[in-house]
């Protein structure tokens, strides 16, 4: 295997909670500067941000970090894919030498700024990939919310596969299991059962309620360093061995993806793990973005943890709950910790390789991975170790 | 404005109520230039899609160029308005306020020609009836003096 192309030196989390007054530029920068003092770097010696979905402006961490000689600034636009495929590129800055010490902050307000769960239409005023497939062909119909874009894809997985529906309620019951060793998840002390969970209401069949995420406020960063740079901080550095982000066919629609069920994940993951010389019973804990259970099994599957269609058998006969061969979402993910547009997923992972995960600790963690996903499937990778 | 059925066809439950109060139906305004056929053809009973002018690609939807030979020319086709349910939604919770007092309702997403796939409206009578794989055929929606695609079942609609 060759070597690190980067690593990760810092990390910092706001509060996640479900109301604040703090804008979304205040809570990035705020984990920026709290990734920053866990790394032991000057503020204002950061010389390179990528921002997830370009939600706040390169100029917002000039002012807020004191930054004397910003060199490289990026934004990418993938949904729930961003914040993964933004480290990747801050990994590319640092790796070619444009930049050695870049921020990368996600996160915002999606409780207490727009919130895409209400009934008053808020989804319709977010701004989506083919935007006009969407006002043309989709709003007219009541077609405006993401859990109704991916029971297109579960209804069809459903019917090519033969699945069993049941694995989308043993992601949820994972999920909270994972939550009860995570003081800092909103349902830490709310464990789920399967009779709660067959009791919840259908929202779009087959979701559930519990098949569906958190709104949360909050963000998380990391500092993204050179391989080569030195250890500043008495925390144990997080290597970053490779990465990067896939685009399934028709990225903008699912409506006429030829293969409704594809996505980016699949042209990303091989190249990756063929790169590495590594196959997903190799990693130690799985952190893999999931806005909705169905998301979580389908990206099993593409990972190469089984086959298309075998996700349900999978969660059922393998496990990805705490003490599996290989757990998933360790700190709750977003259906139970906190929806902090998957840079929790990061945070999580780097304190997984530390050891400094507390009750939810992996025991001898030391291969990881993180997914991105958002936009129709849009899929970002990220693998590191320690 | 009630919605319409067609000739010789049972009346069946249409989305569009007689509820002229509340918010008002979605519906793209202005309509994008690329699009402007398909909805003059829907309020023709049509499903009017593009082709390309080179090489005689068939697109839906609209997009600047041909995939296959870039050509950015294109004319109007107008497919048959029946196909097969390639996959649904059915929902329980509206995210627009229109819709918010239509729950539960479905919507198809039916191909009509090869790779060809059209969204809708499922208006049979029981959107718990619609299935991946279900023959279908479209219904047309008056609303506002525009008309919107609505699907339902083949065979008058029974379930």
């Amino acid at each position: 295997m060759r070597g690190p192309l980067a690593k990760l030196t810092g990390i910092g989390e706001t509060e996640f909670v479900r109301g604040t007054a703090k804008s979304t530029e205040s809570l990035l920068t705020e984990a920026a500067l709290r990734a920053c003092a866990d790394a032991a770097v000057d503020p204002s010696t950061v010389d390179g941000v990528v921002i997830p979905s370009a939600k706040i402006t390169p100029e917002s961490y000039v002012s807020a970090l004191g930054i004397n000689d910003l060199r490289f600034s990026a934004a990418n636009s993938l949904g729930g894919a961003s914040a993964v495929a933004a480290v990747m590129i801050a990994v590319a800055a640092v790796a070619s030498g444009r930049a050695r010490r870049v921020i990368v902050a996600a996160g915002g307000t999606q409780y207490s700024g727009r919130r895409l769960s209400r009934a008053d239409g808020a989804a319709t005023g977010f701004s989506w990939p083919g935007q006009d497939f969407r006002t043309h062909l989709e709003h007219p119909y009541g077609l405006v919310v993401p859990m109704q874009w991916y029971s297109l894809q579960a209804n069809r997985w459903l019917h090519e596969t033969g699945a069993d529906p049941a694995g989308l309620r043993a992601v949820a019951l994972a999920a909270r299991a994972h939550a009860s060793r995570n003081p800092q998840a909103y349902f830490a002390r709310r464990p789920l059962t399967a009779q709660e969970y067959d009791r919840s209401p259908f929202i779009v069949k087959p979701f559930r309620l519990y098949d569906i995420c958190l709104e949360s406020d909050g963000a998380a960063a990391v500092l993204v360093e050179p391989a080569s740079a030195a250890t500043h901080s008495r925390q144990r550095d997080v290597l970053v061995l490779d990465g990067g982000e896939g685009h399934a066919d028709v990225p903008d629609d699912l409506a006429s993806r030829p293969d409704i069920l594809e996505l980016g994940l699949q042209k990303v993951a091989p190249r990756v793990f063929g790169e590495l010389g590594l196959s997903p019973g190799d990693f130690d804990f799985a952190q893999i973005y999931d806005c909705f259970t169905f998301v979580v099994l389908r990206q099993l599957e593409e990972l190469g943890f089984c086959g298309r269609g075998e996700g349900s058998s999978y969660v059922a006969e393998v496990g990805i709950g705490p003490d599996s061969k290989v757990p998933v979402n360790t700190h709750g993910g977003l259906l139970a910790q906190a929806h902090i547009a998957g840079m929790n997923h990061v945070t999580e992972a780097v304190r997984q390789l530390r050891g400094g995960a507390g009750p939810a600790q992996v025991r001898n963690a030391s291969l990881g991975l993180v997914t991105g996903y958002g936009d129709m499937s849009d899929g970002s990778l990220l693998v590191l170790a320690n | 404005m009630r919605g319409q059925t067609q000739p010789g066809e049972p009346p069946g439950p249409v989305l569009t109520t007689g509820d002229e109060s509340g918010p008002p139906r979605p519906y793209p305004a202005p309509v994008a230039a690329a699009f402007a056929e398909f909805f003059s053809g829907l309020t023709r009973h049509q499903i009017t899609v593009r082709q390309c002018a080179a090489c005689g690609t068939l697109q839906w939807p609209p997009r600047l160029r041909c995939s296959r030979c870039h050509g950015d020319g294109f004319q109007a086709a107008v497919l048959p308005d029946r196909g097969v349910v390639h996959t649904f939604a059915v929902c329980y919770r509206a995210f627009d306020p229109w819709f918010a007092s239509r729950t539960p309702y479905a919507i198809a997403v039916v191909e009509i020609s090869d790779g060809i796939r059209l969204t809708g409206s499922f208006l049979s009578a029981d959107p718990a009836d619609l299935a991946c794989g279900m023959t279908v055929r479209a219904r047309y929606e008056a609303v506002d003096g525009h008309a919107l695609l609505g699907w339902v079942r083949e065979n008058g609609g029974q379930s």
